[in-house]
């Protein structure tokens, strides 16, 4: 859904009327001191609602491209509706609450750029006729527009939706993902778009949990191997190859363990601390039969993996020590699905893989509470799901638009939106956490 | 000696000539001899090259065959364990199908319809039958396992010792005991999760989760730093379940703990 477009009717250029009037007609902020003791007036967030937002204009150095990236952000996260209007001049004195009000805007974000470098962000409580939060982000001295400078503002748009929704926002995250057998990053807005030079052909890329370091599996002429890539220096460790296939690595949520598959006669499931220690440790026992594509629960104490026990590629779980291995997706009895690339969600509640439906792949979802299973997309052939770090969207790989490319999918209001475009195939897309202050 | 020779007598020629035809006679003999060796040596070379080549045969056949039995068993193998598989996972529906069972009967005991309308349209709200039974062990089992994946280890424990006091003879028992002990280890009170553990081992040493329970022992103990006490466990799933996937992990164990 677009940004909430305004209409007016008989009223000639009515935002800048508006906007005009939003600025310029102050009205005194005190009334929350009216408010008889034991009500409360203000902003509450009802998650089965998108409350309106207004970004108004922002002063300083870029402030077109900040209000942009901020508006987009908060769009993109899909928990509030983006009042679009001209934002006409930085607003300056009191805010006329009311006239916002009339807009169906609850909150209000006035940014501006500061001398000192940073992105100084306030919000309003528009029913409550008061400042809700303020806060500054450093740019660290980033060149404007540079990735570093946009991440700075992605972070503010992040503590934004937290302040209003108390859901922190995915914008300051990136995609890891595979196009033309190279490694690519791109930021979650579609911004950024950035190879990855790690030689050999790359695959699965998957981050840790401080998101400073991504392994990924690489095929060069000596076979495949597992790689843990330091995105701050760019050095490479290659984790000692078992022999035969070496592909799909995931790390634990505390980033001290690194599961990969490798086997030749079938695969396993390893253990091995990524920056060196023990040697890998086997956790499954596929006894001939493939199992690759393992994922973590958030506490680090389950996995869930594929595995072809069945005869086919099912996803099961099991408990991160290997013990306690179990199908967690059922299928009718004499069915005989593909399914592949389980990802385990942030928040525990349940895990989204790749599924045959018909003659074409699908994104679903398993409920870990009741193994129901629910079918996420359907238009064209959707594989590969990665969960943001909020729970709640999806990056796959979709042929909706031709070729093979990366959509974002809003699981709760089935919205989506394309992430990248252009030549060549983009697949094995791996969400990032959160990218915190450097 | 030359007038000798030239006086010989024909006797004496007829002698030599004799002579001559014998050794004629034995030179042909001789390579007639030969001949017939060589034809037997080409019969036994032609023979070995049959043989040879029969072996070789043989051999081709009998690597195919070993090869064919080698797929064979690996075939085997695979159905075998997707049968276990599939066993597993009849199992498990059979399981889940009883809870369901016990799940509805309860329902409807628990639910009397209400009496029919007497004049007054207003639907009466169903009523509780009194003395309605209690949940059964598929469904206490079933009730235990949603509460631990949900995090609420408590209201896991007391599903799972209703089974285990209402229906002590139950198959499930091994199993409730075990998952008592996994929901005192999510609730983070590991020397309760290790005593139940322990329990399961000793109580139902043919059970399934025996060899299961002393694993986790032995990596409880191997976190705590109790390295010797975990080798003797991690030892003693390998001595008492060697065909279990536990004693293969045990066995990893132990090589990392050297």
């Amino acid at each position: 859904m677009p940004f909430r477009s305004i209409r007016w009717y008989g009223v000639p250029c009515p935002c800048l009327l508006l906007v005009a009037a939003l600025s310029l007609c102050p009205v005194p902020a005190v009334a929350q001191d009216t408010i008889p003791a034991g009500v409360r007036v203000g902003l509450t967030y009802d998650p089965s609602t998108r409350p309106g937002v207004f970004v108004t204009a922002v002063a300083g150095e870029h402030g077109d491209s900040v209000r942009a990236i901020l508006a987009r952000d908060l769009d993109f996260g899909d928990r509030l509706t983006v009042i679009s209007a001209e934002a006409g001049p930085p607003p300056s004195g009191r805010f006329n609450y009311e006239l916002y009000l009339k807009l169906g805007a609850s909150a209000i974000v006035q940014a501006s750029v500061t001398r000192q470098g940073s992105l100084h962000v306030a919000v309003h409580d528009v029913a409550a006729k008061r400042v809700l939060n303020v806060a500054d982000f450093a740019f660290n001295g980033s060149a404007p527009l540079s990735a570093a400078w946009r991440m700075a503002v992605h972070r503010a748009s992040d503590e934004v939706e937290r302040w209003i929704t108390s859901t922190r926002g995915i914008a300051a995250s990136r995609i890891a993902f595979v196009r033309d057998q190279r490694l690519w990053f791109v930021d979650s807005d579609g911004a950024n778009l950035t190879p990855v030079g790690v030689g050999g052909i790359a695959l699965s890329p998957a981050w840790h949990p401080t998101g400073r370091y991504i392994a990924y599996a690489s095929m060069a002429d000596d076979g495949t191997h597992i790689n843990v890539r330091d995105l701050g220096t760019g050095q490479t460790r290659r984790i000692p190859s078992l022999g035969g296939t070496n592909i799909t690595p995931a790390f634990s949520p505390d980033g001290s363990t690194l599961l990969f598959s490798a086997g030749d006669d079938g695969t396993d499931l390893y253990a091995v601390a990524p920056f060196g220690g023990e040697a890998p440790r086997r956790v499954t026992f596929g006894r001939g039969t493939p199992t690759s594509s393992p994922t973590f629960s958030p506490d680090g104490r389950k996995i869930a993996y594929i595995s072809g026990r069945l005869g086919h590629p099912e996803v099961y779980i099991t408990d991160a020590d290997g013990t306690n291995a179990e199908l967690l997706t059922e299928s009718p009895s004499g069915d005989r699905p593909y399914r592949a690339s389980p990802d385990w969600s942030p928040d525990g509640r349940s895990v989204a893989f790749t599924s045959q439906e018909g003659p074409n792949l699908q994104v679903m979802v398993i409920s870990m509470r009741d193994r129901k299973i629910r079918q996420l997309t359907g238009d064209a052939r959707n594989e590969d799901p990665s969960w943001a770090p909020d729970g709640r969207h999806v990056v796959f790989t979709s042929t909706r638009s031709g070729a093979k490319q990366l959509w974002v999918l809003d699981t709760e209001s089935g919205r989506t939106r394309q992430l990248t475009r252009g030549a060549g195939v983009a697949r094995m897309a791996a969400w990032s956490p959160r990218m915190e202050q450097p | 000696m030359a007038a000798g020779a030239c006086f010989a007598t024909r006797n004496d020629v007829r002698v030599l000539q004799g002579d001559i035809a014998r050794l004629q006679l034995a030179a042909a003999q001789a390579a007639s001899a030969d001949t017939a060796r060589a034809l037997q040596l080409r019969r036994i070379i032609a023979s070995l090259g049959a043989i040879s080549d029969s072996l070789r045969v043989a051999g081709t056949n009998l690597q195919r065959f070993q090869g064919d039995v080698s797929m064979s068993i690996r075939t085997v193998q695979e159905q075998l364990l997707t049968v276990q598989e599939l066993t597993g996972q009849s199992r498990k529906q059979v399981e889940s199908l009883r809870a369901q069972l016990e799940a509805r009967a309860a329902e409807q005991v628990q639910v009397v319809p209400p009496p029919a309308p007497t004049g007054d349209s207003g639907a009466a709200p169903p009523t509780a039958a009194p003395g309605a039974p209690p949940p059964g062990p598929y469904r206490l089992m079933d009730l235990g396992r949603q509460q631990l994946a949900r995090g609420a280890t408590s209201a896991a424990r007391a599903a799972f010792s209703d089974l285990l006091t209402q229906y002590p003879a139950s198959d499930l028992v091994p199993e409730a005991q075990y998952w008592i002990a996994e929901a005192y280890s999510s609730a983070g009170n590991a020397v309760e999760a290790d005593s139940v553990f322990a329990l399961v081992a000793e109580k139902y040493p043919t059970s399934s989760r025996a060899p299961i329970a002393i694993y986790k022992r032995a990596l409880a103990l191997k976190v705590a730093g109790q390295t010797r006490q975990a080798r003797v466990l991690f030892q003693q799933v390998i001595d008492k379940y060697p065909k279990s996937d536990e004693a293969t992990l045990a066995a990893a164990m132990l090589r990392d703990l050297k």
